[in-house]
């Protein structure tokens, strides 16, 4: 169904998008429309209803109370807004509903355009099995095991930990984000592990499906960016290291990753476009990988935009999000492999309005703001002076990006980024992310993706 | 029991398909929380009517929301100069998307003091559309 609508021209055709999201990606996207010269609509729930950015929309429509689940995830209510406004198509930005199949699958339904995969590729991808199949098939390096779900046989368990060797992570075939997995070191926890991960994923996920995997232990995470047209065109916009991580949420994001190789990486780029021409994959994406002593791993692919794009368009000089809704209306990529070329090194920081010691997220007013400005600095925000961060959503106030010629040079303008921003009122963590941009390994790229939270544990006992 | 919510399209477009598919012409639940009416037309399709209980001030002067984002079709009532009296439950306007009508019902008798949006405008949920003060 979704393949269908995805190549009738007629219904790609649109001149207002309804951005289904909130705070700096609702500012970002609209942005892009705009230079686009689309008109833009903005939903609200109740607790964003006073966000200037509405206020430059074409439309701004509160469609639900505060809590996501009634607003920003309530599908019909977005649908009737679209309806409302005349919006032909939906951005659903990251995060909420944007990896949704049946998000997509509905508004295609409804004769308008989601900005984003067919719903048919979103579901493959949300699959952990499915979307392994598919990688193993387009030749893109995978984990060190089966492509298929774990049976109940104890004995077709125990065999295939052995194969694979110790140790193995068991993980839910529905699950995501750090949720629904369990590492298991040796073959006496082999059985209990799987046991309540089946529960857990039963639970969580509505699937009692799970796979098994090589666990890596000292991985790097590195990402491959994509966007491929409606027309069978894919290229791959270089790559990123976002192995600074607490509890699973990035914290820092950079382009390129430091100390690989491009006669390493770019097999495993081209590995990637293809993918997504066995797939009919339109739209932007990233492939998430384990790298580790020299080799790629798949581990899934993001069928949306990433909340670190940036780092990728200040390197490759392409702005993905215009790129990204230009091919949702149809038209050509404007660009081939061969005219992307990847420049200097960018950083990204993510300004979280959280505790910089417990991270416990902090609801509040900034009373003043000072942004960092300057060559090679870019903020991506929403916020400012008299803001009122709520506390219903995530805790991402602002993003922080620098670009320079070289690493070293990135993180020197961070540090001084970092430096001459500003927030008061509320608590961040600017300070946690100034003293990390001090720290000595991370200058020299020696990280992996457990590095930060052994950093965090040595300050703590420091 | 889990509770459901009277603001949610969801739960009134699953009402609507499950009053229409069993013959029922109508329901109505009043809660706490608000307060529904479906009526199922013979012709197919259902109207709507749902009101917030609104929260009073020390004056007793409740203020009608929109329960539903859509355009505002206020009733035929003549409130220029000065207020006009109605009772509880009589429509005061509609909240139109495309060919549903939402009816806006009075939550309580009163005088109706303020419309405070123009006649077709767009409106978010939860916009206030009308003062209404209570009656001794």
């Amino acid at each position: 169904m979704s393949a269908s609508v995805a190549t009738d021209m007629s219904n790609l055709r649109f001149d207002t998008v309804l951005i289904a999201n909130r705070g700096e990606i609702a500012v970002r996207i609209q942005r892009a429309c705009h230079e686009l010269g689309l008109r833009t609509v903005m939903i609200c729930s109740e607790a964003d209803k006073s966000a200037e950015y509405g206020h430059t929309a074409e439309h701004f429509l509160c469609i639900g109370p505060s809590p996501a689940a009634k607003s920003y995830l309530n599908q019909d209510a977005i649908l009737l807004a679209a309806k409302l406004t005349g919006a032909g198509a939906i951005h659903p930005g990251y995060g909420f509903l944007s990896e949704k199949a049946s998000f997509a699958d509905a508004i295609a339904r409804a004769g308008l355009v989601f900005v984003g995969p067919p719903a048919s590729a979103i579901a493959t991808m949300g699959d952990k099995i499915a979307a392994k199949r598919a990688m193993i098939a387009a030749g893109v390096p995978c984990v060190p095991g089966p492509d298929q779900a774990l049976p109940d046989s104890r004995d077709v368990v125990e065999q295939t930990a052995r194969e694979i060797g110790y140790p193995v992570i068991i993980k839910a075939a529905g699950g995501g984000g750090g949720r629904g997995m369990r590492v298991v070191s040796g073959p006496e926890h082999l059985h209990e592990a799987v046991a309540l991960t089946r529960a857990e994923a039963h639970q969580a996920f509505g699937s009692a499906e799970l796979y098994m995997e090589k666990f890596l232990q000292h991985p790097r995470h590195i990402e491959i960016q994509v966007i491929c047209d409606s027309h069978g065109n894919a290229v791959w916009l270089g790559h990123r290291d976002c192995s600074m991580q607490r509890r699973h949420q990035k914290v820092v994001e950079e382009a390129p990753a430091p100390g690989i190789a491009a006669d390493v990486i770019d097999p495993v780029g081209q590995a990637c476009v293809e993918a997504c021409r066995q797939i009919g994959y339109c739209g932007v994406g990233t492939f998430e990988f384990l790298y580790e002593d020299g080799r790629f791993y798949f581990i899934e692919m993001n069928t949306r935009l990433q909340v670190e794009h940036p780092v990728t368009e200040t390197t490759s000089s392409v702005d993905i999000v215009k790129a990204q809704i230009s091919v949702a209306q149809g038209r050509l990529l404007e660009f081939d492999q061969a005219e992307v070329e990847c420049k200097g090194h960018s950083i990204e920081c993510r300004i979280n309005a959280e505790d910089p010691d417990s991270f416990l997220p902090s609801a509040g007013t900034i009373e003043t703001l000072s942004l960092p400005e300057g060559p090679g600095i870019r903020v991506d925000t929403h916020i400012h002076a008299g803001y009122r961060v709520s506390p219903y959503y995530d805790s991402l106030i602002a993003k922080l990006i620098v670009h320079a010629d070289s690493r070293p040079a990135a993180i020197a303008t961070m540090r001084e980024a970092l430096a001459a921003m500003q927030i008061d009122g509320i608590s961040t963590n600017l300070p946690f992310l100034r003293a990390l941009f001090e720290d000595e390994a991370f200058g020299r790229g020696e990280t992996d993706i457990h590095y930060l939270e052994h950093w965090l544990t040595q300050r703590r006992l420091a | 029991m889990s509770a459901f919510s009277l603001t949610d399209p969801a739960v009134i477009a699953a009402l609507s398909e499950a009053l229409t598919r069993a013959g029922v012409d109508g329901l109505e639940i009043i809660g706490p929380a608000g307060h529904i009416r479906i009526v199922v037309s013979p012709l197919g399709g259902a109207e709507v009517s749902r009101s917030a209980t609104a929260p009073e001030n020390s004056a007793g002067t409740a203020v009608v929301k929109a329960p539903i984002a859509g355009h505002f079709r206020p009733a035929a009532i003549d409130i220029d100069g000065e207020a006009h009296e109605v009772a509880e439950g009589e429509n005061l306007g509609f909240i139109a998307i495309g060919p549903i009508l939402v009816p806006l019902i009075a939550p309580q008798a009163g005088l109706l003091r303020r419309q405070l949006v123009d006649p077709e405008a767009l409106v978010g949920f939860g916009m206030p559309l009308f003062e209404l003060q209570k009656t001794p």
